[in-house]
Formats: C-alpha cells, sequence, structure tokens
C-alpha cells in the first residue's frame, strides 16, 4: 500500500497519514500485525519533517490502531478494527450531537431533527438493501 | 593473457565510458533532479538549461577520454606490464568518481532548488535487510571476513608474513568491510528515486543490495587469493585477466545502462535538453 500527501490540501498532512493508515487497515491492506516503517523512514520517503510522521503515529496509538513494541518497531494492532470502529461510531454520535443541537437552535423540534436524519439515511438504507 | 588483448579492452572501455556514456550520464542526472517535480520544472522551463553543468561536463569527459588513449598508447609503446594494469583501471575508476563528484554538483547547481512537490507517495511497508537479501549470505558472508582476519593474525604469530604486509592487509579489508557494510545500510534506508524505476522497475532496491553484497564477496575471494600468495606461495589470480573480465562486465553493464535510457528517452519520459 502507498501513502499519497497533498501538502496543498487544507487537511494537515498527519491527518492525511492517519486517515489513510485507518483506510489500510478497514480495507485488509494492512493486517493485524504488520510492520509499519520507521517513523524515519517514512518522513525521509515522503520528504517530510519526523515530528510530522511522529505526530501521526501517536495518534494512531492513542486511538489504539498501532503499537509500539520498543526496538522492534511499530505494529498494527491486533484489534484495530475494532478500535477504529469503535472510535468511528463515538465520532459519529458526537458530530450528530453538535448537529442536533445547531438544527434544535434554528427552531426545529426534535422530532423534525429526528424525521430529518431519517430522510437523510433512507437513501444510504435503499442503498443497502435494494 | 594476450597484452594486445588487453589493451583492446582498455581502449574500448574508455571509448564505452568517456564517449557514449557521458551524453546518457549527465541528461539522466539532470533528468532525476528534474522529476522531484515536473510541475514546477515545467513552469520554469528555463531553469534547468540554466543551471545545469551537462554541456561543460560532457566536453570535459571527452577531453579526459581523449587524453586517456593518448596515454594508453604510450604506455603501450613502451610495453610495461604494471603500466597496462593501471590502463585497465584507472580510467573506469577515475570516470566513476568524477561521475559521482558531477551528481553532487549537479545537485548544489539544480537539484537543492527544486522544491519538493506538493503531492508526494511513498511505499508503506518498512524497509530491512533482511526483505532485501537473505541473512544467511550475509552471516556467511561476515564469517568469512573473520575467518580471513584470524587467518592473517596467525600466519603472522607464526612469522609467515612480515610486519608491513600483515598491516596492509588488515586495514584494507577492515576498510572494504565498512565501507561495503555502509554503502548496504545506505542502501537499504534511502528513499526511493524515480529513477530507479527506470533501470531495474520495483526490485531496483534488491537488485542494488544484492549487488553490494556481490561486492563483499568480490572482495573476499580477492583477499583470499591475497592470502594465498602471502601464506602459502600459491600463484595468485594473474590480475590483468581479472581486470579484462571485470571490465567487460562493467562494459555489459553499461551497456545495459545505455539501452535502458535510449529506452526511456523513447518513451518520453526523459525530459531535459539534448
Amino acid at each position: 500500500m502507498n501513502i499519497d500527501i497533498d501538502t496543498s490540501s487544507a487537511e494537515p498532512v498527519y491527518e492525511q497519514i492517519v486517515r489513510q493508515v485507518q483506510q489500510g487497515v478497514r480495507s485488509g491492506a494492512l493486517p493485524p500485525g504488520f510492520a509499519l516503517p520507521s517513523i524515519r523512514q517514512l518522513a525521509n520517503d515522503l520528504d517530510l519533517n519526523n515530528n510530522t510522521v511522529a505526530k501521526a503515529y501517536r495518534v494512531l496509538e492513542s486511538e489504539r490502531v498501532i503499537r509500539t513494541a520498543g526496538q522492534k518497531g511499530t505494529f498494527i494492532n491486533t484489534d484495530a478494527l475494532t478500535h477504529i470502529h469503535s472510535r468511528n461510531s463515538q465520532d459519529a454520535v458526537y458530530q450528530m450531537g453538535e448537529l442536533a443541537m445547531a438544527l434544535t437552535q434554528r427552531g426545529l423540534s426534535l422530532a423534525d431533527v429526528r424525521a430529518a436524519f431519517e430522510a437523510a439515511l433512507a437513501p444510504l438504507v435503499n442503498k443497502e438493501n435494494p | 593473457m594476450n597484452t594486445s588483448f588487453a589493451y583492446a579492452v582498455a581502449y574500448i572501455q574508455i571509448v564505452f565510458v568517456y564517449g557514449l556514456m557521458p551524453a546518457f550520464f549527465l541528461r539522466f542526472v539532470a533528468h532525476l533532479y528534474a522529476i522531484r517535480n515536473p510541475e514546477w520544472v515545467a513552469q520554469h522551463p528555463d531553469f534547468i538549461p540554466g543551471k545545469s553543468n551537462w554541456r561543460v561536463g560532457r566536453w570535459l569527459f571527452y577531453a579526459l577520454g581523449v587524453a586517456w588513449i593518448a596515454l594508453l598508447t604510450q604506455f603501450q609503446r613502451d610495453a610495461a606490464a604494471e603500466r597496462l594494469l593501471a590502463a585497465l583501471y584507472y580510467p573506469t575508476s577515475l570516470w566513476l568518481i568524477l561521475a559521482m563528484g558531477y551528481i553532487g554538483l549537479e545537485y548544489l547547481c539544480v537539484g537543492r532548488h527544486i522544491p519538493p512537490a506538493t503531492k508526494r507517495s511513498a511505499r508503506f511497508a518498512r524497509r530491512t535487510l533482511r526483505e532485501l537479501v537473505h541473512p544467511g549470505w550475509l552471516i556467511a558472508c561476515y564469517a568469512l571476513y573473520g575467518a580471513l582476519f584470524a587467518a592473517y593474525l596467525a600466519l603472522f604469530k607464526l612469522g609467515r608474513i612480515p610486519d608491513f604486509i600483515f598491516e596492509a592487509r588488515i586495514i584494507t579489508i577492515a576498510f572494504v568491510m565498512v565501507l561495503f557494510t555502509l554503502i548496504l545500510i545506505w542502501g537499504v534506508v534511502r528513499k526511493n528515486q524515480p529513477g530507479d524505476d527506470i533501470f531495474w522497475g520495483p526490485s531496483s532496491r534488491k537488485f542494488e543490495v544484492r549487488f553490494f553484497v556481490g561486492g563483499l564477496y568480490f572482495g573476499l575471494a580477492m583477499f583470499a587469493t591475497h592470502l594465498a600468495r602471502d601464506g602459502f606461495g600459491l600463484p595468485a589470480l594473474e590480475n590483468v585477466s581479472l581486470f579484462v573480465a571485470v571490465n567487460l562486465l562493467t562494459q555489459a553493464f553499461f551497456l545495459t545502462m545505455i539501452i535502458k535510457l535510449r529506452r526511456a528517452a523513447n518513451m518520453g519520459t526523459l525530459s531535459v535538453p539534448r
């Protein structure tokens, strides 16, 4: 798998790395136990500062997607997929809560917000169950 | 070994490396830096022709080639055996040193002024020596070098080789070992260059590292023949034959590089001025 970065993008480079590693885990390209490149190697290959890659690895480690085993290196965690899913679920609750709050501040009732969410989800549900 | 044949190889080698190679090599070096950021280079079309030293470099190589041929003709006229050996390996060695120097000069004048591309990509997998070459080859190689050291030490203690030969051999062996080990490490850690794929495709790094391991074994074979001569009086490998063989292999290697560069140029991937 390749990591692609775009330094002109609005998304910070470390977040681009985090997102692509998570995508790699979800797609199966980075299976549990997969040996990650060292910080220095990835920074060198991508012409980046070591601190940028180190920050991405710290975020991934805090999300328990990767684990550092001392001198042996850094690996994809055995239950990385579960942690990514749980983290994404938490993010979804938080982001939907923020949106629901904003919508209620605009004068919509909770029933209206629920109906709006269901209407927004309907096309996705139809796509999953054609 | 027929002396005329050895001289013929030396002449062809000079024509090869000083006549045919420079034009390809210098364009390739400029190309290597240009493809770091093709978009930026396209936006600044006068940058590389204005900064590159490739025309000066090319004529310098031609002039040196002519000088080597003149020198070689003089050597052949004098018919001195030790000069034949020098004629066989000095021109190529000097070419390699000059080539390395040119890469550095071109980096200072061109490469470092080209900003890195905004969109960059890298393979996301750990690179280790173990993946590029079987550890057994390296363990055996270093064990044999250890045995070589031990053999020289034993022969020295037994008084079969004089001090100055012992010191010279130990220093040379240690130098070759350290040099190749550093090159091996560099072969693993250095970042992928776009030019790598032109020569050997995606396996370029594996090829490169195995080539360096081959160099370690070649050094080992050379030192073993010296050991046989120093310690036991056995006839060492005839130097001229060895260097003729190495020169022929070098020519085959350079020819492959030229063919691959020609193909790359035909595909339009070499975008620097002719």
